[in-house]
């Protein structure tokens, strides 16, 4: 579904969220300092960041839980402060660990929130949502029954069943299993289009995944707002990565040096076991030349990959520059200490089952390696 | 009021499928059985409701506190009440419909003392007055209204049931001494005695047993009900700014 076709003549999209300028402190601590953005309709958002970053407090300045200290926020065009009531009904929310009560059946469960969220045809209403998700077959089962996937269905299912246009979810796919989480992801991605959704996470791969843009959010600011492609250009910035590798018993000084001969070739690193992760110049692939260095020279080559900057990679270097101080102060290959593994090509997810598709939405415009 | 509505039902569901309510209800009824059967059975004793209307007094001190524990701390320590404080709905309509809700078991767990009051219309030989029956039972609902919005407060301030429950006993149990205190330290007929006496709920609460109805006996048990669930409402309100 294209986005851009629905009621809008595909011109300026419609504004569903305006944060303008978010302050919250708890007690004295600024939990959200400064915090603006937009969405627009049909929009997927991901807040990406640390736990404790902000991002669940941001949620819960939108949904009406909590007002701002300072700041003004709309959903659909209400106040959250002033229209509160008004704001609510526009928005479906999942809070972190799906609080659902146990004691009632799925079917009474997402009936007592239609009708409090005022649905008029509640029975069309949650076979519609029961069957989007795939519990149509649980309605009368006990939800302190079900397992950890299918309450996190059944609380997708409540935020969706007033059909709103918003629908924010902390950290949707936490705790569930590989097949779990990738069928949350897909349901997400379907949702997108008609709804403007909010999803926080920290699981890098996921947001790269599901959201059309990200915002990075640190120590309760948002560090970095882009659509994927451009967080990946501005990181970029040293052009192209390729990394190399030669059949062992080749010198490695002289493979260096060879590689580092290539005209446009600005960095050369030895990566170890025949090796290398060569930086060229912006702008221009120097693959082909690369390749003739090597075999030119008799050596047997091994790989010659692109390296697909990630989410990681992204969210790595702003939260260093953040440390450091100013953009450019740190070279964005090296993650920063303590990060024993250099950021590659989007096969490592940090968690399980992370890695299947983990370069399936890469930035850039060569998929990186094929799945593991 | 729709909202309230929905909030009420579905806690009413709630009370009803916990183990909680039907423990608290048939302790309840076995403790008024017992003492009922005692006074009745008593020769020599004017068959009367009068004792056993304090009786239930006594007892729903314990039982309201119980019964309300669970209403909101609960979804604080489960933190469904995000989602019910994030859906389209006032708070002070989450506080109203959690309570009446009690209120309404409550109101079941009690009716099912009339068949008490059955027998002892069967056994009275002289035939009953049901003037000072139906006063007891609105004095019994007005009480328990009021115990039940002091327990929707104290479960508002915190997650644990267990505290919930003692302190909504510890301020019941002063609230109903409240005469009792003011009579023996500060003397009958003194200015401060008579304060506590009229703040008192037992003094207020035992005119029913008299067949009487007095508009301040009632307006004081609304007054009660009314300022503990304005109280639960600011509550819940001020943890939006926490």
């Amino acid at each position: 579904m294209d986005p851009a076709s629905d009621g809008q003549g595909g011109t300026a999209r419609e504004v569903m969220i305006d944060v303008d300028h978010l302050t919250r402190y708890y007690g004295t601590l600024p939990a959200l300092t400064d915090v603006s953005f937009r969405a627009h309709r049909g929009e997927i958002v991901g807040f990406l960041g640390p736990n404790g970053a902000g991002k669940t407090t941001t949620m819960r300045i939108l949904t009406g839980y909590m007002p701002p200290s300072s700041g003004k926020a709309t959903v659909a065009g209400y106040d959250v402060v002033d229209q509160s009531i008004d704001a609510r009904r526009a928005v479906g929310y999942l809070p972190e660990n799906t609080p659902l009560y146990q004691d009632m059946t799925v079917y009474g469960y997402l009936d007592f929130m239609a009708k409090l969220r005022g649905v008029a045809e509640r029975r069309e209403a949650i076979e519609r949502v029961m069957g989007r998700v795939g519990i149509d077959d649980r309605a009368d089962d006990l939800i302190g029954r079900l397992s950890k996937g299918l309450r996190q269905r059944v609380g997708i299912a409540q935020a969706l069943v007033h059909d709103p246009e918003v629908i924010i979810l902390d950290e949707p796919t936490i705790g569930l299993d590989p097949q779990q989480i990738r069928e949350v992801r897909g349901l997400i991605r379907e949702l997108g289009g008609d709804h403007t959704i909010i999803l926080s996470t920290h699981i890098l791969p996921e947001a790269e995944q599901i959201c059309d843009r990200v915002l990075i959010i640190d120590e309760g600011e948002i560090v970095a707002s882009d659509a994927l492609e451009q967080l990946a250009q501005h990181t970029q910035s040293g052009g192209e990565r390729v990394r190399v590798r030669v059949q062992a018993g080749a010198e490695s000084d002289l493979v260096a040096g060879a590689l580092g001969a290539v005209g446009g070739v600005e960095e050369v690193e030895p990566e170890g076991d025949g090796a290398f992760l060569v930086t060229t110049a912006a702008g221009e692939t120097r693959r082909p030349e690369i390749a003739d260095a090597v075999i030119g020279r008799g050596w047997s080559l091994l790989e010659l990959t692109p390296v697909v900057t990630t989410l990681e990679d992204i969210f790595l270097q702003v939260t260093a520059e953040r440390l450091t101080g100013g953009i450019g102060a740190e070279d964005p290959a090296h993650a920063p200490p303590g990060d024993e593994s250099p950021p590659t090509d989007g096969d490592q997810g940090d968690e399980g089952g992370e890695q299947e598709e983990g370069a399936e939405h890469g930035v850039g415009d060569e998929e990186g390696e094929s799945d593991a | 009021m729709r909202s309230a509505t929905t909030i009420w039902r579905r806690e009413l569901g709630s009370f009803f499928a916990s183990a909680v309510f039907w423990v608290l209800a048939a302790g309840f009824l076995a403790f008024f059985g017992l003492v009922f059967t005692g006074y009745v059975t008593q020769p020599g004793v004017q068959a009367t409701m009068r004792p056993l209307i304090e009786l239930i007094g006594t007892i729903l001190l314990f039982v309201t506190p119980l019964m309300s524990m669970r209403l909101l701390s609960e979804e604080q320590r489960s933190g469904t009440l995000e989602l019910l404080m994030t859906s389209p709905v006032h708070d002070w309509q989450v506080i109203v419909g959690k309570w009446f809700a009690a209120f309404v078991a409550l109101a079941v767990m009690l009716s099912l003392t009339l068949i008490h009051v059955g027998i002892m219309y069967r056994l009275a030989t002289n035939g009953m007055d049901p003037g000072p029956l139906l006063t007891a039972y609105l004095g019994i609902a007005l009480l328990g209204m009021a115990l039940l919005a002091i327990g929707t407060l104290t479960s508002s301030l915190t997650s644990n049931q267990v505290v919930a429950a003692f302190i909504g006993i510890m301020i019941v149990m002063v609230l109903w001494f409240l005469p009792f205190l003011g009579q023996q330290v500060f003397g009958q007929g003194s200015t401060v005695g008579t304060i506590l006496t009229r703040a008192g709920l037992s003094e207020h609460y035992l005119n029913f047993g008299q067949g009487v109805v007095d508009t301040r006996d009632v307006v004081y048990f609304i007054t009660l009900t009314v300022g503990a669930l304005f109280l639960a409402t600011r509550v819940l309100e001020t943890r939006r700014w926490r």
